[in-house]
């Protein structure tokens, strides 16, 4: 054969080929790409729950987000209701207190005004006593005056003296 | 080191090379059994060398074939004993050879044939590792004894056309086996039309390999050549060579496979 061609070594050769190809696929090929495939999917696997845990998470999320929406709504409608109701309560408090006032002070006044009128009362007793008092004084006085004028006029100079030492 | 030791040390070893070089020429050499006519003509087509085995004249690169497989079976059964039940989800640097090894031919497969590709990637997993560790082989240079006595070292077991013709053969029933399995007798049809394929694979690889052994050989006929270049030579063109026969023949598998296997319809085939 041209090249020293043997068939039968070519048979050997092959031969030989099946068994290390044999053996590789399967003591080395096969249970490797067994072992890569698995953890492929292992990861893939875990890849998958992660990714569908963390739609779940996006879900509860946006659930969450809602709810809170929702709340903040809600607490702002309880504030907003409770505003109007301190401001219908703060009106009536004034509204009383106004009131109250008003009436303290009509009764303060009429009190004030009783009082006024009592002190009026009493000082014009007192002015009344006072001015009795500086008339029967006055009155004192003036019959005194008089009736010294009068001695006087009866009594002429000489009795002066007397006048005199009543004076003195 | 201390420059005293230091300068000692080279004077030592630039003494021990002048002795060397010296015992070199001097000895006398046996003379060569053979003219480098001859050594070229043997290791194209291993007419004259050859390995008792069995009652019969077997090649040297049958031995070399069995030393491999049986290196690399070994291999495999420990590696399926001890390393692939530790295999961890975090690789550790064996297990990342392992997977790049196998995730290498595995990808090649599945991107030149994406329909069909699980014995594709099992059958480029043992074509890749033998190549490259039969090439690799020719490092060692183990010596053996031919039937007419004299010491030989093992060539690359590719090195030997009837071991190229086997494996571009067997790439070819690979082939034609993806044809089956993808487009049923038609596959055959398909694969036939390539019928050259077993040819050139097997004679590309055959060229290949074997101009890397005829460079080798040339450089280490020579005496004067031994120095050094051996292992320029040697080591990187066997590695280059290892590589790029291992690259090229996976892929040719796997491309001529993607082709026959991918399904067609009447009209394509009929086309083809």
């Amino acid at each position: 054969m041209p090249l020293n061609i043997d068939f039968q070594q070519i048979l050997l050769h092959l031969f030989n080929f099946v068994i290390l190809g044999g053996g590789l696929y399967f003591l080395l090929y096969k249970p490797v790409r067994v072992f890569m495939d698995e953890r492929e999917k292992r990861i893939s696997d875990s890849l998958d729950k992660a990714k569908a845990q963390m739609e779940e998470a996006e879900a509860m999320k946006a659930d969450y987000q809602k709810q809170m929406a929702d709340a903040h709504a809600l607490i702002k409608a309880h504030e907003q209701e409770a505003e109007a109701r301190i401001e219908m309560e703060r009106r009536t408090v004034e509204k009383d207190a106004k009131k109250q006032a008003a009436e303290y002070l009509k009764s303060a006044r009429a009190e004030a005004e009783k009082e006024r009128e009592l002190m009026m009362e009493e000082a014009q007793k007192e002015i009344r006593v006072l001015a009795s008092e500086a008339a029967e004084k006055l009155a004192r006085s003036s019959i005194s005056n008089v009736y010294d004028e009068f001695l006087d006029s009866v009594s002429g100079p000489a009795s002066m003296p007397q006048n005199e030492h009543r004076q003195g | 080191m201390d420059p005293k030791k230091k300068k000692k040390f080279l004077i030592l070893w630039v003494v021990l090379l002048v002795l060397l070089l010296v015992g070199i020429f001097l000895t006398p050499s046996p003379g060569k059994s053979e003219t480098i006519q001859e050594a070229m003509k043997d290791a194209v087509l291993h007419e004259t060398n050859k390995i008792g085995f069995l009652g019969m004249e077997v090649n040297p690169s049958l031995v070399s074939d069995w030393i491999i497989i049986s290196v690399l079976l070994v291999a495999a059964v420990l590696i399926r004993i001890f390393a692939i039940p530790r295999f961890k989800d975090i690789p550790g640097k064996f297990q990342l050879v392992i997977e790049t090894l196998v995730g290498f031919f595995t990808d090649l497969a599945k991107e030149n044939s994406p329909h069909r590709n699980k014995f594709l990637g099992g059958y480029l997993v043992f074509a890749g590792v033998y190549i490259f560790f039969g090439t690799m082989f020719e490092l060692f240079g183990i010596q053996w004894l031919t039937t007419e006595g004299h010491s030989i070292a093992l060539p690359a077991p590719l090195t030997d056309i009837n071991a190229a013709i086997a494996l571009g053969c067997l790439s070819y029933g690979v082939i034609m086996s993806g044809g089956i399995s993808g487009n049923g007798l038609k596959g055959i049809g398909l694969t036939l039309k390539d019928f050259s394929l077993p040819i050139s694979m097997s004679f590309r690889l055959f060229g290949a390999m074997l101009s890397g052994l005829l460079v080798t050989e040339l450089v280490y006929y020579s005496l004067g050549l031994s120095f050094l270049l051996p292992v320029l030579v040697g080591v990187l063109f066997t590695l280059l060579h290892a590589i790029i026969q291992t690259y090229v023949l996976t892929m040719l598998t796997s491309v001529f496979y993607g082709e026959v296997s991918e399904r067609k319809s009447k009209k394509e085939v009929s086309e083809a």
